[in-house]
């Protein structure tokens, strides 16, 4: 099968890049044949601190096959032994928190496509379209779903939210299915844009350069809704494109 | 709809605490003989301003989403009351709370040992306010103050969302009635809503804690009542996140907690995305 995948990315309105706290792996663009495929996006929660270095351990740590109680152990080695102030210590034993959407292909036997499966835990999104429509969206399905408080993955080796706890799901890809895996901010504006006008999919397939997506964010985080908030929550922003062929 | 502008370091909110720091407040605080009001008082306004600082707490620092003031009132009138490097100061950014406690204490807290036993821990507990008991309790002037604090606030920041200002007393006002005047404070306006206006009664009764009531009936006395009637309604997330702890709510829903923390206030400030597994 051949891939192609690209990921572009913003940190929130106001902040730096170091400040910014998604991560995706593959960062960088992927074009090649092969016979798998393993990308993943996940969300830094605002909350919680050392949570970019918690994302960036998750998706890292998919992509290569590491088990996750292992991610949990690097994170506690490089943020333990630090001198902290008091509410940088506390805020750091109560844990990183991020969410974590991950996605597999494998090539099949002919050339009519091969499988895909994903595993998620709570906000950022998994979407495939197939010709423009939109084929599976997961794990969340509508726009109102997203809320402020979603259960996320914990960096304590003791949270009981546990890797049983992802939700999975499969399917059969097929050559030109496009797979997009978002972040909360930016799937929530596109179930809200296909829930009301249908059309989501052109906007998706319009971004391609970095440059898209920074005119993108820029308009739909300035425009207003009938309740006073703004069309896409500020927020980091992180959208993953995979072409399957 | 009001109170959905964001909280950032670009357009920051702003928390007032009025404290009562009167003779009365020398008295037992409920059932906890041994405790001074005054020192329930100092315990409730050090775990908020703890709780505000980890909220606003990243690995590289603090980051400034509110400015925090607190007036005190008392025998010696109406005054900024932190103690330490902050004393004098009026509305200070949340990293310099952060980083100028006057000092840290060692507390012990009982916590579930994970096999059905409890221990006790040792935790820091940052102080930036001691207790103080002393002459009349101007609250009026109090809120007169505070008033003029957030009115200048409001100047500054016309589109944050609503500063919070929290009362916390016994609800004993020795110069008159407070209630115009907490009325023309709660009337104050960003363009993202009213101010807010809670209350914490500090009181020596044995009435059991009440938290958010709708109504002034089942409060314990007319201090109670005093303290209900000059408290903003819940907006309706706020009121949506207390029904979701198990209280029964309705559009009267109030700001008031009676002999409990209001720590809760804290949980309705959104500055992003808060796992709900997060302890």
């Amino acid at each position: 099968m051949k891939v192609v995948c690209n990921t572009l990315w913003l940190p929130k309105k106001g902040n730096s890049d170091e400040e910014y706290e998604d991560a995706a792996a593959p960062i960088e663009s992927v074009t090649g044949e092969m016979q798998s495929f393993r990308c993943a996006v996940a969300d830094g929660a605002t909350e919680t601190s050392f949570s970019r270095l918690w994302a960036r351990l998750l998706v890292d740590g998919f992509v290569e096959g590491t088990d996750r109680n292992e991610l949990k152990a690097r994170w506690q080695d490089q943020v333990s032994g630090k001198q902290l102030a008091w509410y940088a210590e506390e805020k750091m034993q109560s844990g990183a928190f991020a969410a974590l959407v991950c996605l597999t292909l494998k090539a099949g036997d002919g050339k009519n496509g091969g499988t895909w499966e994903v595993e998620a835990l709570g906000d950022s999104c998994l979407i495939l379209i197939r010709q423009s429509e939109f084929i599976e969206k997961f794990p969340l399905t509508r726009s109102d779903e997203f809320n402020s408080s979603p259960v996320l993955l914990s960096s304590n080796a003791n949270d009981p939210v546990a890797d049983e706890t992802m939700l999975k799901r499969s399917g059969n890809w097929q050559p030109g299915d496009v797979f997009y895996l978002l972040t909360d901010a930016i799937a929530r504006w596109t179930y809200r844009r296909q829930e009301e006008y249908g059309d989501a999919a052109f906007y998706l397939q319009s971004m391609k350069k970095q440059k898209d997506i920074v005119e993108f964010a820029k308009v739909q985080r300035e425009l207003i809704d009938s309740e006073s908030r703004p069309l896409m929550r500020n927020d980091d922003v992180t959208l993953m494109r995979v072409v399957v062929d | 709809m009001p109170y959905v502008a964001e909280i950032s370091r670009a357009n920051p909110s702003c928390f007032l605490f009025a404290v009562d720091q009167s003779g009365s407040m020398q008295d037992p605080f409920g059932a906890e003989s041994k405790k001074t009001k005054a020192a329930g008082l100092a315990d409730a306004i050090n775990r908020l301003l703890q709780n505000l600082v980890i909220k606003c707490a990243k690995s590289e620092g603090i980051r400034d989403y509110y400015y925090v003031g607190v007036l005190g009132y008392g025998g010696k009138g109406v005054r900024p009351a932190f103690s330490g490097a902050l004393a004098g100061r009026e509305l200070v950014p949340i990293s310099d709370i952060g980083n100028n406690p006057s000092r840290i204490e060692q507390r012990t807290k009982k916590v579930d040992d994970g096999v059905g036993g409890i221990i006790e821990q040792t935790v820091k507990f940052p102080i930036w306010f001691d207790p103080m008991a002393d002459g009349g309790t101007p609250m009026c002037e109090a809120l007169g103050r505070a008033t003029s604090t957030v009115v200048d606030w409001l100047g500054k920041h016309p589109n944050c969302f609503p500063p919070i200002v929290i009362n916390i007393s016994d609800g004993e006002p020795t110069d008159g009635d407070p209630l115009q005047t907490a009325y023309d404070l709660m009337n104050l306006t960003s363009s993202d809503g009213s101010v807010l206006l809670f209350n914490l009664h500090i009181s020596s009764s044995n009435h059991r804690p009440i938290e958010f009531p709708d109504t002034e009936a089942g409060l314990p006395d007319s201090h109670a009542k005093l303290l209900f009637n000059m408290s903003s309604p819940l907006p309706e997330y706020m009121r949506n996140m207390v029904s979701q702890e198990g209280v029964a709510v309705s559009s009267n829903t109030r700001g008031f907690v009676f002999n409990a923390d209001l720590i809760s206030v804290i949980r309705f400030l959104d500055i992003g995305t808060r796992p709900s597994n997060l302890r």
